[in-house]
């Protein structure tokens, strides 16, 4: 299929939140999942279950251990969410402070080891850093990775492939069969709107 | 393909107020830190099936309605995990959640398993209800499947017929089933009439 370049007057910021963030913030999702509500389970799954992961291969280096963290990690935001407390902060600091110490007892139980190449690992691991530097660093990079999933596709391609894929806009813009303009509005569209969504994730 | 950083200026131009520019370079600083997302496996590919199979434990609200509830669930969960769940020799159907109905007084050796497809992008669930050794049916009623909270039935999920010994019915249902704390099928009069209750999950 060919994707059609947008119209000149694509707009340069479009960063309103979509309606389903508003119905479905991570806070409601709990709250739901409280009730026990299937579906707002998979949907907070859906949304953070890369940065839970991406969170497990961080603190364990393996992969086999970090996929079995997740699931406990999010088997325990099931059985817990009924002790989110809204006025206390918000869904995704608690998700984090859920996830985060199901990994660590999940560290220090040890288990099966499986071991990650290297250069499949996230580069932010400051492996010298202390509890409470690596407990923040693991903690923005949940931030963003959950903020990033959010993005429309269209923003979110361009962005991924200038940071991660290390390609230059030219050959994004080749890449995606995409005017060089409408690649650099996407993508600082997709900053704006991750901005806001950061600030929203605090 | 050479692995670099991104040049800020370069994406977004050099043309932005200074506020929106700090902004900006807060998120391209954080993007940097964060490093990209990790794939997912195929193990993570659905929620954990241990997740809902806790269900019973998690919250004492509501205790009539658990049980029932906990019978739903614990059925979504397994398809909501990816597991196999096979209830019979009908394998080319694939790996599907399932509930299993049990008759009532009404109908004591009636049985049913109800199996609930992948929800569709528009959110309806394709369900398939095989039933065997319902009671016949009087002239002028039907079989109808509702949905039930706390024993009261609260919706509608299709109206059938059935053969004396076993007989498959496919329906499609765009309710939350998570709302839901069980299924009943009951027999309909034409004229409106409700009849017995002749199995329940």
């Amino acid at each position: 299929m060919i994707e059609m370049a947008p119209p000149a007057d694509e707009p340069d910021h479009d960063v309103r939140p979509d309606l389903h963030l508003v119905a479905d913030s991570d806070g409601a999702l709990l709250c739901r999942i409280a009730e026990r509500d299937l579906e707002a389970f998979e949907i907070l799954y859906r949304r953070y279950a890369r940065p839970v992961y991406g969170l497990a291969l961080r603190r364990l280096n393996d992969r086999g251990r970090a996929e079995d963290a997740t699931q406990e990690a999010f088997a325990a935001v099931w059985r817990s969410a009924a002790t989110y407390a809204p006025a206390r902060g918000g869904g995704a600091r608690w998700l984090f402070t859920v996830a985060r110490n199901t990994i660590v007892d999940h560290a220090r139980r040890g288990g099966r080891t499986r071991l990650v190449p290297t250069a499949a690992l996230p580069e932010l691991a400051a492996r010298d850093a202390g509890p409470e530097p690596a407990a923040e660093a693991g903690w923005l990079a949940f931030r963003v990775q959950a903020a990033v999933a959010e993005l429309p596709e269209r923003e979110r391609l361009p962005l991924e492939l200038a940071y991660w894929g290390g390609r230059s806009q030219s050959e994004i813009a080749q890449l995606l069969d995409l005017p060089l303009g409408t690649v650099k509005t996407r993508t600082r569209s997709a900053l704006a709107r991750l901005a806001v969504q950061l600030e929203q994730l605090r | 393909m050479s692995r670099r950083a991104p040049d800020l200026d370069n994406l977004i131009g050099g043309h932005l107020p200074g506020p929106e520019r700090d902004r900006l370079t807060r998120v391209h600083e954080a993007l940097l830190r964060a490093g990209p997302r990790p794939e997912l496996p195929d193990s993570l590919a659905r929620p954990p099936e241990v997740a809902v199979r806790r269900l019973p434990a998690a919250r004492p609200a509501r205790p009539r309605r658990r049980p029932l509830l906990a019978a739903v669930a614990a059925a979504l969960a397994v398809a909501a995990a990816g597991g196999a769940y096979s209830l019979s020799a009908h394998p080319d159907e694939g790996p599907r959640r399932a509930v299993t109905m049990h008759g009532t007084a009404a109908a004591p050796t009636a049985h049913a398993t109800l199996r609930i497809g992948d929800r569709d992008a528009a959110g309806n669930w394709p369900l398939t209800l095989r039933v065997r050794s319902l009671p016949p049916l009087p002239a002028g009623s039907y079989y109808s499947m509702y949905l039930t909270n706390n024993g009261h039935i609260v919706a509608r999920c299709g109206t059938f017929k059935a053969d004396p010994g076993a007989t498959v019915v496919r329906l499609n249902v765009p309710y939350r089933l998570g709302e839901y704390s069980g299924w009943i099928i009951r027999r309909d009069f034409l004229d409106g009439r409700p009849g017995p209750t002749l199995l329940r999950t």
